[in-house]
């Protein structure tokens, strides 16, 4: 599979460099064509999709584990909202990012309900160590 | 002539029509400025036979920026600034956007370079390191001289908006109404970054002061060594004071502001405290200011990627994602860990 894409990359940005930049007359520009480049060296681009599934599947996995402390109490139940945690069926991009939006929605609704409960419930450690647990796994 | 010089020699002509035989150079577009488009162009004309030159700069919002400006209130600031002993440009002429298609001001154009890494060891501007260190002393002088300003002989009161009974409130308000309007996708990271700013709040400061608002060495022109001119006003407020000196010192500046061993946090808070007369900078007001400087950061971020997406920018962008973990980590509630290209530079 070569060039890799960080190959690829990794060329283009060199021709940017030696090719196009001494050609260019305008400050703008060449400020651009700096950014453009930046960008470029700023991206993993062999392992994003790897990087990106990898991460679904741990916040997948502290999501789960929160349903299920949510569900053994009904105290919980009321004030923790049901979060959903479906990984996708096939490894594609787009079903990778489909996923997680829908992942990321869900522990945006956790942060108030579980930040209030570890707040007024100090005693319930598993709170705590589930709230740093999906804080990490972000 | 391009369109934009006539447009300019038009706009000139009208407001200066004692000036005989005006004329304006070809603006060109320089590259700096995030939120702004910076054009540079000599105005000219005939005064008892010999020509006067005068370098301007027409600035102009962007299609799509990074961040709202008013920018009829900048005007008005950098009009009453320029009564100050505070470094400013001189402002000339404000349009709505009527004539320049968007809003614009035209300022004077004054000598010297801004690099973002004007104090680091690769010397961009070659000061040598005595005169970076002298820099990196005045900085914190100079902040120190716009927080002096007497916001209320000068009506500052009267050009922004107060921030009410608490300037940190208003400003989470602020930035979270940012976030809402720029996010693509929802952002954890960042929403849990706002519940910790929530819940810890500093009191009210003692007394409201002018905050630049994005007070950094990439926004000052040094000329022959010297800070020459304060720039960008874009983000100024009235606040608290030590909401400038969170985001100078914030953790995601910190390679840019600061020289290990010789030009450290302390460094810079000892000579502000010095140059203020106030006692120390208190330390959990800071470390709040510090983490709503990333958090404000990364929404800038977040709008840049919003504005590249939709093709209503020139400037490209990448994920954002390290700089929202960047601020989670400045909460102190996960450590720093590196991920995929992070972990490989």
């Amino acid at each position: 599979m070569r060039p890799l894409p960080s190959e690829i990359i990794a060329g283009i940005r060199r021709i940017l460099k030696e090719s196009i930049e001494p050609e260019l007359t305008s400050g703008h520009a060449r400020s651009r064509l700096e950014e453009v480049r930046a960008v470029l060296a700023q991206m993993d681009w062999d392992d994003f999709g790897f990087t990106l599934a990898s991460r679904n599947r741990a916040l997948a996995g502290v999501l789960e584990e929160i349903q299920a402390w949510r569900v053994a109490d009904p105290a919980r139940s009321t004030v923790i909202p049901d979060v959903a945690a479906a990984l996708p069926g096939h490894d594609r991009l787009a079903a990778h990012q489909s996923c997680f939006e829908e992942l990321a929605g869900s522990v945006v609704a956790l942060v108030d309900p579980l930040g209030d409960w570890v707040t007024a419930h100090p005693e319930d450690s598993d709170a705590a160590r589930l709230r740093k647990e999906l804080l990490e796994a972000l | 002539m391009s369109t934009l010089r006539a447009t300019l020699q038009g706009f000139l002509t009208e407001r200066l029509p004692d000036h005989a035989d005006l004329e304006v150079t070809e603006p060109l577009r320089l590259g700096g400025g995030s939120s702004q488009e910076n054009w540079s162009f000599d105005l000219s004309w005939d005064r008892g036979g010999a020509r006067q030159v005068t370098p301007l700069l027409l600035r102009r919002e962007p299609a799509s920026g990074v961040v709202d400006t008013a920018r009829d209130a900048e005007f008005e600031l950098l009009r009453v600034l320029g009564t100050t002993d505070v470094p400013v440009a001189k402002v000339h002429w404000i349009d709505d956007g009527a004539v320049f298609d968007r809003p614009s001001m035209i300022v004077e154009r004054r000598s010297g370079a801004a690099h973002r890494g004007v104090l680091r060891d690769t010397d961009p501007l070659d000061l040598g390191e005595h005169a970076r260190l002298r820099l990196a002393g005045r900085l914190a002088e100079l902040i120190a001289q716009v927080h002096r300003v007497d916001v209320e002989t000068l009506g500052l009161d009267r050009i922004l908006p107060n921030p009410g009974k608490n300037p940190a409130e208003a400003e989470l308000e602020r930035w979270e109404t940012e976030l809402d309007k720029v996010e693509l996708e929802p952002q954890p990271a960042l929403r849990f970054v706002a519940r910790w700013l929530r819940d810890h709040i500093p009191p009210p400061p003692e007394r409201l002061v002018l905050v630049h608002g994005d007070f950094r060495p990439a926004n000052v022109l040094v000329h022959e060594g010297r800070l020459e001119t304060l720039l960008d006003w874009e983000l100024a407020h009235l606040g608290d004071p030590v909401d400038d000196l969170g985001w100078y010192t914030c953790s995601i500046y910190s390679r840019e502001h600061f020289l290990p061993g010789r030009w450290q946090v302390e460094d810079f808070l000892s000579c502000y405290v010095t140059a203020m007369g106030t006692g120390q900078v208190e330390s959990g007001r800071l470390h709040f200011w510090q983490v709503m400087a990333s958090f404000r950061l990364a929404i800038i971020a977040l709008a840049g990627i919003r504005n590249f997406c939709l093709g209503d920018t020139d400037r490209p962008a990448a994920p954002a994602d390290h700089v929202a973990r960047h601020a989670l980590a400045d909460t102190g509630q996960v450590g720093r860990h590196r991920t995929g290209m992070e972990a490989k530079r």
